[in-house]
């Protein structure tokens, strides 16, 4: 008889085969009273333990690198037998990453690995994986029939039956012809007149049609997903937008000086890890610090940021230095696992984290416990504003002067100059034009009873600020005679914190008054030693950059910025692209003028223009309220009709509101193109999907870096053959590139990528690091030999451990704002419209008990903002769309009043969701043995045929609303947010997407979040109509789908079923001062991931229903609780259990015998 | 009856010898009861005394051959097994049908017992419903002990489980028949990079599987539903070198019946006897190993095949 | 039974056999304080040892959250109630361990898991007990609302409650390392050891038919290399080495230090009466009741001792060495600000520093003609 395909006797040949021969014996050996003796002392046959040992054997390992979007960048060991990888390991040699200069780091980086890593043998070999490329049936019959379209250039609907669809398998070859093919036909009628009268009818805005300037090249959008994650991989679809002015060169029959490449989209920014306040206070992107700092700190608040869960591989080092005495002080909004490991644990309502510093900031202002030193010579404080204008007072208002020639660091360009390339920029870079729009800033002398000039060159040492007045007005005489009242920055902020009594703080955050005072004290104790660590928590809602803005105010006033251990972080994704500023010299080379001579370095050109994704997820509609247009012309989108992406699920799979974008956005988009190793939710929604090797097969190597760990990884090219038929993502690229260099018969398409063909992609890698400031000096094929070798290379940024922000108080350079201080005063006409000209706080926009969106304020003679009235909306008008736009203050006082619009329907949950531990974004969380340790209702049997897979998501909720709403601990519950929007437009009429877009999940009684706020994981993958009717069909009732194996964690609807999208007015302006995104030059306005918008995902306020209880097979109560071991449900023996009761100590002395 | 009193004591010695003291006075106990048991439940008259082999040309090999309806019954009475650890303390199968045939080669056992659970599913916690038959490993004038034999005296037993039967009867050799929900994304063994059937993809699936790469017959997979055992007392059971029982169970309307086959010792020739004794498990009751009902040993009487016309009645 | 001396309750106990101590004892210290949860160590021995057929549910290493964490569910709470409150005296137990509070017919008071028990293995994860959080909070240690995670791998015990109940006697103890191995080649899977371990490290499997459990990763212990959860464990919570007897203490050997030495390393459950080799540093936070419990009455000394490490170089720095290395290092000292692992040869394994130190470069670096900055 066969079992398992194996009869004994084949079974036994088998067993000798595999050299087992030897053991067998030891079943059949004879026994006898040996059996009888000591097992402690003795035992007779041990011959057996060598299959163990067998099973330890491994032929052969090679390293590759584990990069998901998590910052910590993983060179990992495969151990490979019989050619497959059984398992995965550290390489335990990070100790041995040395630079340049033989700088060192130490053996206590290493371990670097996570349970995810070791589980990726799933995800190379598993049945979700990638194994050719697919098209879209539909999708192939509508490009064979030669895009058909409508009068208004429609395609006709029967070929985008998306998600529902079969597919087609198609080489790598048919795969590339069919993208090349669209891309250039989508181009052809989106160009010209009749492009835009197409586009038109299909009701685009105008403005976004005028975005295009009539290239038909515009309305194609690339994204390589977080580049830094591959430099060439990834972020060579930027390559591929550029090479698009080819394109529009062909189509329109333009030249090199008009042709416009495509757009890419924003990654850092669109996953809302930017903290949008950074640059509005610093003038640059972010400031952080690698976490390994915590070493150097004495207080480290680490704040709205799970840093147990979220940075693993660095979490020793905030344990560690507290055990060295470094004080951890956690503020979260829960009693997270974080939490856990402080030694001052505080829990706040969600989305008050700018109340919550202003309350901390009003202490330190009250007790006068501020360093004054440091507010004098680094902030904007003391600089006068006007109270008619609302701008800062300039010094040729006052004095008449021209501005200053500038001197410290920084060097004014005229319009003729060329800045040299980034790494090269050794000064700041600011325009003439810029310069003098600027001008200088005023400061008051208290002692000389006068005002004073102050230039952006007065930072730090520098500084001439000396008894300058900070609290009260003055009124300035002006040159035309004039005289107007004034008020330094800091008198205004004092004014407004003054609103922030930590009693007023209580009421708000729900921090205790007293926690408020004593944590103001302990910070203002620890000047310059003192580390913010701030999480996604906070960043993920609307008011984020008034959180920032506050924070960064706090930790000013207690000279916390730019040092060591002391210094602000801002924690959420790895972004920091300009690490390897060089990047320009492949992303944007010239499709032009190809440099082809490996040896020479390219001359880049920049012809794609970079598009907050955020547009995309808003139907590509900018931000109106009534009359006014809130979205700025710099960030102005084009509609989005191809979509190309690698790398990344979050653009689309997990794509904020994925519900409203896949049931009313998707069906404008002609083109989705998803490059893959894994069968994401992406891919469901797709039309084309390119096969792709998974890390573990790479044939053409890539680079990495981090900002929280200060390594330079490489992704070393590995000897594992490929398991399935796939190719390199750059390959895909090489292969689109020729595919139109066919078409239009132009061949710098193809040479665009002729590195590629020629297998040397290490070129383009060199020619970035080559132009790189913190690379330059690194031979790419030595880091990629010590990569094979497991270890890293040390990133030669200035600092270890990196320190944003250390040259600027080190070496008195100023930051890359107006005044080259820290501005907490912000006098653009946005801001002062919006009424944010002062780092105030805003009610988050939907996660609030109260009135959405509220500046809370007393009458205060700064914030001035634009009303409803102004824009010609009703007060009244509270809708989703009108209250992004809605600039009402109140005082606390009044606030507390109020009540959120849907309250009295009874949504009154907050429903927030964090990223955790069992996954990196949604990677690799719907893997079995990752996903049956994620949460209590993982189930490797699944004795619940209802769960969608080994585990599912689930609500975290007070056990006490639950009790009020009568659920009970597992039961399955439905999640409903605002009923207008979500999960999308039109639900109320479309039962067939509403079927797998409400959200159904489990909930779990959780004593640690408070009441009215609930809490759902993040990273879950979520239900497709694919695995919906996989759960309806398939015999195991998995909710997977059957045609794509597509493995969803939700019955239906997922995480993103609660939010939508979220546009504010601040996130969109002309007018911000900035550092570009490489080098040192500062410009202004719209800048992918540094000023455009970031969205508030954790913005959601909820209804919850049960639907079902929780017990096997819809009966009773889930076993767990049913057998008394859950919060509420406790059995005696657990109650005893829980006061320690089993056990009695006579005199608890100390130690035991032992 | 007084031999197998001193074989006991001896046994009962002999594992208190090699545990610890504490043991002696319990096990000792126990078996007094058991003795008790075995002489009451003895009555006078009705049932046969003795166990008889019927001689048939053939041996049948499954439980509803109608050459078992001519065969006469014997009532087995069980007890507990409570002389070592692990014991059995509450009582579950009180007593197996029994019924032999021979045909001078082979001898097959018919053993039918109520039970009102099926558990032939293996898995934590759950426990194999099975029987088992026990002779004498050679011709003593007295009996080893009748629990698994004791040093120096070997016993044989033909050991069936449901478990197994189920196995051959058609269960499918993957966790999904154990558990239907299963979701299993992985095994190493299963890679796609390795050829399914070929000598390495058959290596990586033994190496993870050490039970059955090191021969372990509780590792399957079957090809028996029975499985030939050696004992010399508790502790001592290993795998028969001889592998030569075969047998079926079938579930009847109130439990099992199984026939359980083995060659004739070469010691027990037609119109001999013998010593047999019987043990049955109660998945649905925790019973496994020691935790079983067992029997005393009863006589077993080999009737004579066609060229030895048998005698009727007495001893030889 | 027999009598024997197990110094973790500091009293003479019986035993199904008689006293018998390997020539060396694996042991390892988990320090509780740092353990992340990440389970890191949970799929590396998962994707080492338990990846075939009928192991889809055996965590040989597992983390659970305490206290409403369990796998399999409730497996402390089932024994602590059928063992019924018991005292500790001057640190001596007075109470019943499992082998004394065993029911008639059985060696060793044990209960039996079902497979639903090992369903939901992460149950409780990050559940708190303690004070339930209505609005906002403070605390401050020890927290007043609290959880803790609890890393557990197989004790490896002295006095092995499996290796005792097996009627086959198939579990044995190795004399050269201590490692308790349940021979694959002769269990029958009775799951007698199933239902006698207290912490619940035996797993039937039911493809195999026979019970299997942790083996300390033994073909690596045999190279001086640390077992697979160790050596991923990101958290650095662990530290792999051979424990002596109290009396032959040695303070360079890093688990005597621990253990034995500053007594803040403490074992799990020592009332079970199994000596087990896995010994833990309890979390500051949690209530002192609560860990007294589960680590018996050397809890208040093992917390003192550690809130103090920041004056006490020697216990950072031994600490800071956790997860520094691959290797099992069975010897260390503390060489001003840097510690040092060794090995039996006093041959240098791993040199790590107590605080990594900052390096500051040049802002322009000539050689390259470029800028090192931080804001590039």
């Amino acid at each position: 008889m066969k079992a398992n395909g194996l009869t004994r006797r084949e079974f036994l040949q088998v067993t000798s085969a595999a050299g087992l021969g030897a053991f067998v014996a030891s079943a059949a050996r004879a026994w006898g009273l040996d059996a009888a003796d000591n097992p402690l002392a003795h035992y007779p046959d041990r011959a057996w333990e060598n299959a163990y040992r067998d099973l330890w054997q491994f032929d052969s390992t090679f390293t590759f690198l584990c990069a998901p979007n998590d910052t910590h960048n993983c060179i990992l060991n495969a151990y490979v037998r019989s050619g497959v990888v059984t398992r995965i390991g550290p390489t335990m040699r990070y100790g041995e990453a040395t630079d340049l200069e033989g700088n060192r780091a130490s053996h206590r980086w290493d371990p670097r690995v996570c349970q995810k890593g070791l589980a990726l043998t799933r995800r190379f070999y598993g049945d979700r994986r990638l194994r050719h490329c697919v098209v879209r049936a539909g999708y192939k019959k509508w490009v064979d029939a030669g895009f058909p379209r409508g009068q208004d250039g429609r395609p006709p609907a029967e070929y985008f039956n998306r998600a529902r669809d079969e597919w087609v398998r198609v080489t790598h070859e048919e795969a590339a012809d069919i993208v090349a093919a669209a891309l250039e036909n989508i181009a052809r009628t989106y160009s010209g007149e009749e492009g835009a009268r197409r586009l038109r009818a299909q009701g685009y805005d105008e403005e976004t049609i005028a975005a295009t300037k009539g290239a038909g090249t515009q309305v194609l959008k690339f994204r390589g997903g977080m580049p830094l994650l591959g430099l060439t991989r990834v972020f060579g679809l930027y390559r591929m937008a550029n090479s698009m002015a080819l394109l529009d060169a062909k189509v329109r029959g333009v030249g090199p000086d008009e042709a416009l490449g495509g757009r890419g989209f924003d990654n850092y920014s669109w996953h809302t890890d930017l903290p949008p306040g950074h640059p509005m206070v610093t003038g640059q992107q972010t400031v952080e610090f690698d976490l390994s700092a915590v070493e150097h700190a004495k207080v480290v608040v680490v704040w709205g940021m799970n840093w147990v869960t979220t940075k693993m591989p660095d979490v020793h080092w905030l344990t560690e230095a507290r055990v060295k005495g470094t004080k951890v002080i956690v503020v979260a909004c829960e009693y997270s696992a974080t939490s856990s490991k402080a030694d001052e644990a505080i829990v706040v309502r969600p989305g008050t984290t700018s109340a919550l510093a202003l309350g901390l900031a009003h202490v330190i202002l009250r007790e006068k416990l501020y360093d004054g030193d440091y507010v004098r010579r680094w902030t904007d404080l003391p600089i006068l504003v006007r109270m008619d204008t609302l701008k800062y007072l300039r010094a040729a208002e006052v004095f008449g002067t021209p501005p200053e020639p500038l001197r410290n660091q920084t060097r004014v360009l005229t319009a003729e100059e060329k800045p040299p390339a980034p790494a090269m920029q050794r000064e700041i870079l600011i325009p003439e034009k810029l310069r003098a729009e600027w001008g200088d800033f005023v400061w008051w002398d208290r002692a000389a009873g006068a005002p004073r000039r102050l230039t952006r060159d007065e930072v730090g040492a520098h500084s001439g600020v000396g008894d300058a007045l900070l609290e009260g007005a003055v009124e300035v005489a002006l040159q035309d005679g004039k005289k107007v009242r004034c008020r330094p920055v800091f008198d205004l902020v004092r004014e407004y914190a003054a609103h922030f009594d930590p009693r007023t703080v209580e009421e708000m955050t729900w921090a205790p008054a007293e926690a408020v005072e004593r944590l103001a004290r302990e910070i203002a104790a620890h000047p310059g030693s003192t580390l913010f660590a701030v999480g996604m928590g906070p960043n993920q809602f609307f008011n984020n950059d008034n959180k920032d803005r506050d924070i960064f105010l706090l930790a000013a006033l207690t000279g916390n910025v730019g040092k060591i251990g002391g210094n602000v972080g801002s924690y959420a994704g790895n972004y920091r692209v300009a690490l390897f500023n060089g990047v320009p010299q492949y992303i944007n080379e010239n499709p032009f003028d190809l440099e082809l001579d490996p040896a020479k370095p390219a001359r880049p050109r920049m012809y794609w223009k970079p598009e907050s994704a955020h547009y995309y997820n808003h139907e590509d509609h900018p931000l109106r309220v009534g009359n006014r247009l809130l979205t700025g012309s710099t960030h102005m989108p084009t509609p989005t009709k191809a979509l190309w992406f690698a790398n990344a699920n979050s653009i689309l799979g997990n794509v904020k509101w994925h519900y409203n974008t896949v049931v009313n956005a998707l069906p404008r988009i002609e083109l989705i193109a998803v490059q893959e190793w894994w069968w994401s939710t992406s891919c469901e929604w797709a039309d084309v999907v390119f096969a792709v090797d998974s890390w573990a097969e790479l044939k053409y190597p890539d680079i990495s870096a981090s900002v929280t760990n200060p390594f330079i990884t490489v992704f070393p090219r590995t000897p594992l053959p490929r398991i399935f038929d796939t190719r390199g993502d750059i390959e895909v690229l090489a292969l689109v590139g020729r595919k139109l260099a066919e078409r239009t018969g132009d061949s710098r398409f193809r040479d665009c990528w002729r590195f590629v063909e020629e297998g040397r992609v290490d070129v383009y890698l060199q020619r970035i690091l080559d132009f790189s400031a913190c690379a330059r000096g690194y031979r790419f094929l030595d880091l990629e030999e010590k990569a094979k070798r497991g270890i890293p290379a040390l990133l030669l940024a200035r600092t270890y451990p990196k320190a944003v922000g250390y040259e600027q108080v080190h070496e008195s350079r100023p930051w890359y704002t107006k005044s080259g201080r820290l501005e907490f005063y912000r006098e653009e006409d946005e801001f002062i419209e919006a009424g944010e000209n002062l780092p105030v706080h805003r009610e988050p926009v939907d996660s609030t008990f109260y009135e959405p969106n509220v500046i809370i304020a007393p009458p205060h003679e700064a914030i001035r903002p634009k009303g409803p009235a102004d824009y010609g909306v009703a007060v009244s008008d509270v809708s989703g769309e009108t209250r992004q736009g809605r600039n009402v203050v109140m005082p606390w006082s009044a606030a507390r009043q109020s009540r959120h619009p849907l309250a009295a329907d009874g949504y009154r949950f907050i429903f927030h969701t964090p990223k955790y531990r069992h996954g990196a974004h949604t990677m690799p969380i719907d893997t079995d043995m990752v996903a049956v340790l994620f949460g209590p209702f993982g189930d490797i049997y699944r004795h619940d045929r209802r769960t969608p897979y080994v585990a599912e998501g689930y609500v975290d909720i007070n056990p006490e609303d639950a009790r009020d709403l009568g659920v009970e601990d597992g039961d399955y519950v439905w999640i409903d947010s605002d009923p207008a929007d979500r999960p999308f437009r039109g639900w109320q009429n479309n039962e067939r997407d509403y079927r797998f877009s409400r959200l159904l999940c489990r909930a779990r009684y959780y004593p640690g979040t408070p009441r009215g706020v609930t809490r759902m994981w993040f990273n879950m993958y979520g239900a497709t109509p694919g695995s919906v009717e996989g759960q309806a069909t398939r015999p195991d009732g998995l909710a997977k789908n059957p045609r794509t194996n597509y493995q969803a964690m939700f019955r239906a609807g997922s995480h993103q079923s609660a939010t939508r999208s979220w546009l504010k007015p601040t996130w969109m302006t002309d007018s911000l001062v900035r550092k570009e995104l490489f080098g040192q030059a500062i410009g202004k306005g719209f800048l992918p991931d540094v000023h455009c918008p970031t969205g508030a995902p954790r913005e959601a306020i909820v209804k919850i229903a049960k639907a079902e209880p929780g017990g096997l097979g819809g009966k009773g109560l889930w076993r767990p609780a049913a057998i008394g071991l859950r919060p509420r449900y406790e059995s005696e023996a657990m109650k005893q259990y829980l006061r320690g009761e089993f056990v009695a100590d006579d005199e608890s002395q100390q130690g035991g015998k032992a | 009856m007084k031999g197998e009193f001193r074989e006991l004591a001896r046994a009962v010695q002999c594992r208190a010898r090699r545990r610890a003291p504490a043991l002696r006075g319990c096990a000792v106990g126990a078996w007094f009861l058991a003795g008790i048991f075995a002489a009451c439940e003895r009555p006078p008259a009705g049932p046969p005394a003795e166990i008889t082999a019927v001689y048939r040309p053939a041996v049948p090999d499954g439980p509803e051959d109608s050459a078992w309806q001519t065969a006469p019954a014997f009532p087995a009475t069980l007890i507990l097994q409570d002389m070592v650890e692990p014991r059995l303390l509450e009582k579950s199968t009180p007593e197996v049908r029994v019924q032999a045939i021979a045909d001078g080669k082979r001898i097959a056992f018919r053993l039918e017992w109520a039970d009102e659970t099926r558990d032939d599913l293996p898995g934590v916690g759950r426990f194999s419903d099975g029987c088992a038959v026990q002779l004498p490993a050679r011709f003593e004038r007295d009996v080893p002990a009748p629990q698994m034999g004791e040093p120096g005296r070997p016993v044989e037993i033909t050991y069936w489980r449901a478990a197994w039967q189920a196995a051959l009867d058609g269960r499918e050799d993957s966790i999904k028949a154990l558990y239907p929900g299963a979701a299993v994304d992985h095994y190493p063994f299963q890679a796609p990079s390795l050829k399914p059937g070929s000598d390495a993809q058959r290596e990586m699936e033994l190496r993870y599987a050490l039970a059955r790469a090191l021969g372990n017959p509780m590792a399957g997979p079957r090809q028996r539903a029975v499985e030939d055992l050696v004992a010399e007392g508790p502790g001592t059971l290993r795998r028969s070198s001889q592998q030569f029982s075969t047998g079926r169970g079938v579930r009847t309307a109130t439990g099992w019946a199984a026939v359980l086959s083995r060659p004739l010792p070469a010691w027990l020739k037609p119109g001999g006897r013998a010593q047999v004794a019987f043990a049955v498990w109660q998945g649905s009751h925790e019973e496994t190993g020691g935790r079983k009902m067992r029997s005393v040993w009863f006589p077993l009487h080999l009737q004579g095949g066609p060229q030895a016309p048998e005698k009727r009645g007495g001893n030889p | 039974m027999a009598r024997v001396f197990n110094w973790q309750i500091d009293r003479e106990m019986s035993y199904w056999y008689p006293e018998a101590r390997p020539k060396k004892q694996f042991a390892a210290v988990f320090d509780v304080n740092k353990c992340i949860a990440c389970q890191t160590c949970t799929l590396a021995c998962k994707t080492t040892w338990t990846s075939g057929k009928g192991q889809e549910y055996m965590l040989w290493n597992n983390v659970e959250t305490k206290p409403y964490g369990f796998y399999p569910l409730g497996w402390d709470v089932k024994l602590l109630e059928q063992l019924g409150p018991q005292r500790w005296k001057n640190g001596r137990y007075e109470g019943r361990t499992v082998f004394e509070a065993a029911e008639a017919g059985t060696r060793v008071l044990g209960w039996r898991p079902s497979a639903p028990d090992y369903a939901n293995p992460n149950v409780g994860e990050d559940d708190c007990a303690g004070q339930p959080i209505e609005k906002g909070a403070q605390l401050e240690v020890p927290h007043l609302t609290w959880f803790f995670y609890l890393a557990r791998i197989c004790n490896h015990c002295t006095y092995p409650a499996c290796l005792a109940s097996c009627p086959r006697a198939a579990i044995y103890k190795r004399p050269e390392d201590g490692i308790v191995l349940v021979d694959q080649g002769r269990c029958r899977g009775y799951q007698e050891c199933v239902r006698a371990c207290p912490y619940k490290k035996v797993f039937y499997n039911p493809m195999t038919g026979t019970s299997e459990k942790c083996i300390a990763c033994f073909p690596k212990i045999e190279k001086g290399e640390q077992p697979q959860c160790f050596v991923s464990c990101i958290g650095k919570i662990r530290m792999a080495g051979w424990i002596s007897r109290p009396e032959a203490a040695r303070p360079e050997n890093p688990i005597d230090y621990l253990v034995h030495v500053r007594k803040v390393a403490l074992p799990l459950f020592p009332q079970f009466g199994l000596e087990p080799n896995v010994y833990y540093i309890p979390p500051i936070h949690a209530p002192r009741p609560f860990l007294r419990q589960m680590f018996g009455p050397g809890a208040d000394h093992a917390v003192e001792v550690y809130r103090a490490a920041a004056d006490d170089p020697d216990l950072a720095g031994l600490l800071a060495l956790f997860g520094s290395t691959a290797q099992i290092v069975p010897r260390w000292r503390r060489e001003g600000d840097t510690v040092v692992g060794l090995g039996e040869d006093s041959a240098e394994i791993v040199r790590v520093p107590l605080r990594e130190p900052a390096y500051i470069r040049a802002a322009f670096d000539a050689a390259y003609g470029v800028q090192r900055t931080n804001v590039p």
